[in-house]
């Protein structure tokens, strides 16, 4: 068995950490548009943002060689210290992932936070505001996340990775199953609930989600032609990895939801369900693709 | 300030013997492994955890069809920019006032960011120990004013150890030598990544040799991967948000008309 430099945990983690954060985001936007007309959207994505990138977390700490010393990418050792910038505070600015993990810790806590406030101002008026004022705090340190993951891997020596538009396919594919995992909750809802209305945004979402996958599609190609030039994403797209890609990414992941989408949202909530499932599998296995494939 | 030490590979007189390798295994005391002939000379097929120094086997055919044989000497290069060090999260990786690059094996966690960013695939995963290893330039013998392990054993004297002043002394008047005789020598890492602690004097092509022409840090335009997820990512939620305020006025107008 191959042995992967970053493996299956760290496709996971860029998914995942990118996922989670785009909830977020989507979330804060609905809020701030919308108010209380989206509150659904918002309250039902301010829930289920910090688990996945929480996720994440325990995923690459799993995925280091040695666990048991995370803490070394969090604190300084005593000796170190006689540096007097950020004292006992590991942190270093040309370090990708060292900005990344204190971003994903600064935005797990401010998720927290917006959880629970939208919470409240599910019930209380008075809260709304502060659910305004966290979103907006958030969504800087949750877009920085997104593009984290996406850096992390094309600041690199690897020929696929290092492509120039990387960032910008994680960041559309991270909002593109943002989106969709917002659309699985509230049609699942909808589905163990058929008597209430919490799946009436579902169509709205899905037409949304057309329109960014659009985008997401543009950049995708536009990664691929940029790419081509070397032999591994030759591979990538010719090889068994490219049937994954081609009906598992491109046409079950982004094509059908993108024709359901201008279609005017799927007729039932079921249909919602099975598509949103089929957004997320996709971008896994984007991330999963290009991260392993990448590497043979 | 001690005085930055380097190595100095003259690939014009390696002959292949591999001594170097054996050294470097004996003095870290590395263990043998297990490989398969692939048809070249050059075992094991690539550096390891466990193998820090290997001379790489290059036959390069010629116009007229003459297979020609090269070897140079692979191995950490210490490079003043050391990206590795710069990527490291833990603060494990340090590069020391004498020019060598070292990997705290104490602290090390294993993230893998330097394996993915060496622009010349040095550093390699142990599995068992969990850490990023690579060459120290035998940091505990040089400590005590001994030559790297692999210096001590060239029969040629195409790997020597020195400071660097002295060693691009020495290699300036090898170029000198190898121009006369019709080469077109290069010193390779005298100005690269900021000046290397491991330079080669190639007799011809950096490319030949598997080395990169001019060797880039991979994080060197790194705010403009920031920038390429940031703005089209602001742009994308302007999208989204400009879409939702459009159907929230719709459904307003539409419930107002009722």
């Amino acid at each position: 068995m191959e042995h992967y430099v970053w493996g299956a945990p760290v496709a996971i983690d860029l998914f995942t950490a990118g996922l989670g954060a785009a909830i977020f985001m989507v979330a804060v936007v609905a809020n701030l548009a919308g108010g209380r007309k989206y509150r659904r959207i918002s309250t039902a994505g301010a829930l289920i943002a910090p688990w996945p990138v929480i996720l994440g977390v325990v995923l690459l700490i799993i995925d280091l060689g040695r666990p048991g010393r995370f803490w070394e990418m969090i604190l300084k050792r005593a000796q170190e210290l006689n540096h007097l910038e950020s004292p006992f505070i590991m942190f270093k600015i040309g370090s990708t992932m060292s900005i990344g993990i204190w971003l994903v810790v600064v935005f797990i806590i401010l998720s927290f936070v917006y959880l629970i406030v939208a919470l409240l101002a599910y019930p209380f008026k008075w809260a709304e505001i502060f659910q305004k004022v966290v979103g907006v705090v958030g969504v800087p340190f949750a877009l920085l996340v997104t593009t984290y993951t996406g850096v992390l891997i094309a600041a690199s020596n690897n020929v696929v990775w290092n492509n120039w538009l990387l960032p910008v396919v994680f960041v559309s594919s991270a909002i593109v199953a943002g989106i969709a995992a917002i659309v699985f909750i509230l049609a699942g809802l909808q589905i163990c609930n058929p008597e209430s209305e919490i799946g009436s945004d579902v169509p709205k979402l899905e037409i949304l989600n057309s329109r960014v996958i659009v985008v997401q599609l543009i950049m995708v190609i536009l990664f691929i032609v940029f790419g081509i030039g070397s032999a591994s994403m030759r591979a990538i797209i010719g090889s068994a990895f490219g049937l994954l890609w081609w009906v598992g990414v491109i046409f079950l992941g982004l094509v059908v939801p993108l024709i359901i989408g201008f279609k005017g949202g799927a007729k039932s909530p079921h249909t919602s369900l099975v598509v949103s499932t089929m957004v997320l599998l996709g971008g896994f296995y984007l991330r999963y693709i290009i991260l392993i494939g990448g590497q043979i | 300030m001690t005085a930055e030490l380097s190595m100095l590979i003259d690939v014009s007189r390696c002959m292949g013997c591999r001594g170097c390798q054996v050294a470097c295994k004996q003095w870290n005391q590395h263990k043998a492994e297990k490989t398969r002939f692939t048809g070249t000379y050059q075992n094991p097929p690539q550096l390891s955890p466990e193998t820090w120094t290997l001379i790489q086997f290059i036959e390069p055919v010629d116009y007229d069809d003459n297979p020609r044989w090269l070897f140079r000497k692979q191995q950490c290069l210490h490079c003043t920019d050391a990206v590795c060090a710069q990527v490291c999260p833990t603060g494990a990786i340090n590069k020391l006032e004498n020019g060598i690059v070292y990997i705290n094996q104490g602290i090390c966690a294993g993230c893998k960011a330097c394996v993915e960013t060496c622009p010349f695939h040095i550093p390699k995963f142990d599995h068992h120990s969990g850490t990023v290893r690579k060459c120290w330039l035998c940091l505990d013998r040089v400590k005590n004013g001994l030559k790297p392990a692999c210096a001590t054993v060239c029969p040629t004297g195409a790997i020597r150890f020195g400071s660097r002043a002295e060693m691009l002394r020495i290699a300036r008047e090898r170029q000198q030598i190898l121009t006369n005789q019709g080469f077109a020598p290069r010193i390779y890492g005298e100005k690269e990544l900021g000046g290397q602690h491991a330079m080669y004097l190639l007799p011809e092509n950096a490319s030949i040799y598997g080395l990169p022409e001019n060797p880039r840090k991979p994080t060197e335009k790194i705010i403009w991967r920031w920038l390429m997820g940031v703005i089209p990512g602001l742009a994308i939620l302007a999208g989204i948000g400009s879409y939702l305020l459009k159907e929230r006025s719709k459904s307003e107008a539409k419930t107002g008309g009722e």
